[in-house]
């Protein structure tokens, strides 16, 4: 009895500690949102997450999927507006990495972007629209929030595992 | 301002070669269109040498996309060659060894335009 007790007990507390999970804050990158910030926003992904433990192939894939998240607001999202700024935010939370981007662009959920049928985008040779296709490959969970404190915005999260 | 890409170009008989070294993204992309805009005035057979790039996205990519189909109309074909590893998997991701020739040596890719 007692020890069916503790195992409740236990569970409960696993289940508390999941939800109040919290995230261990590894750096913070601000910069305007222009094309030529994106050399600047790899080499702070790349040298943070192989810092945590990536080897050189996972930390460019990681590399990689922010790189085509950012190129996508830039272009798109704000039409290369130069004034705004785009937040990189990176968190670790046991093995898992997580980075944060954070915009105030107008709103646009990536997760229902439909996957390209491969086939047929090769055989018309079209030239853009892969973005984020590449991004949803190479991370392991893509997640999408619109937060409003004050004022507007757009987090998206990708998350990576080590193993 | 395009200083993360730079792009040199040799002719070696019918064949323009270019060399790519650095960064190929959605900054330096707008600079490789530039170029090829001017080649295919005067030819319409490339190989790219990509043993000096080291990066490569979907940006970057798009470019080759946006000029193939034109490029073969003319009889005409891009031809990769001497990829790094990186930019390798990022070609092979998005399945570009289905649309286009990729060899190991520049020679090689040369010599499949005799064929």
């Amino acid at each position: 009895m007692i020890s069916q007790k503790q195992n409740k007990k236990q569970l409960k507390n696993i289940q508390i500690n999941l939800m109040n999970t919290k995230l261990n804050h590894i750096a913070k990158f601000k910069t305007f949102t222009k094309t030529e910030n994106l050399e600047s926003i790899r080499n702070f992904v790349f040298e943070n997450s192989t810092k945590f433990g990536f080897n050189d192939y996972k930390a460019e894939e990681l590399v990689l999927a922010v790189d085509e998240a950012c190129t996508n607001l830039i272009k798109h999202a704000y039409k290369s507006n130069p004034e705004d700024s785009i937040v990189i935010e990176l968190n670790s939370c046991e093995n898992s990495f997580i980075v944060k981007i954070i915009d105030n662009s107008p709103s646009f959920d990536p997760r229902f972007v439909q996957d390209p049928d491969m086939v047929q985008y090769r055989n018309d040779y079209k030239k853009g629209g892969l973005g984020i296709f590449i991004m949803k490959s190479l991370v392991d969970s893509l997640d999408y929030q619109i937060t409003n404190n004050g004022s507007i915005k757009n987090v998206l999260t990708l998350t990576k595992h080590l193993v | 301002m395009n200083d993360n890409l730079k792009i040199n170009l040799v002719n070696k008989q019918d064949i323009t070669c270019f060399y790519l070294s650095g960064q190929l993204d959605a900054h330096s992309a707008p600079l490789l269109e530039q170029e090829i805009e001017k080649s295919i005035q005067i030819n319409n057979k490339f190989v790219f040498n990509l043993s000096n790039l080291d990066y490569i996205s979907s940006a970057g990519l798009g470019v080759f996309m946006s000029f193939i189909q034109d490029i073969r109309e003319n009889n005409g074909d891009i031809k990769f060659a001497e990829l790094n590893e990186r930019v390798k998997n990022v070609m092979d991701l998005l399945g570009f060894n289905h649309i286009y020739d990729i060899t190991e040596t520049e020679q090689e890719a040369i010599e499949k335009y005799s064929n």
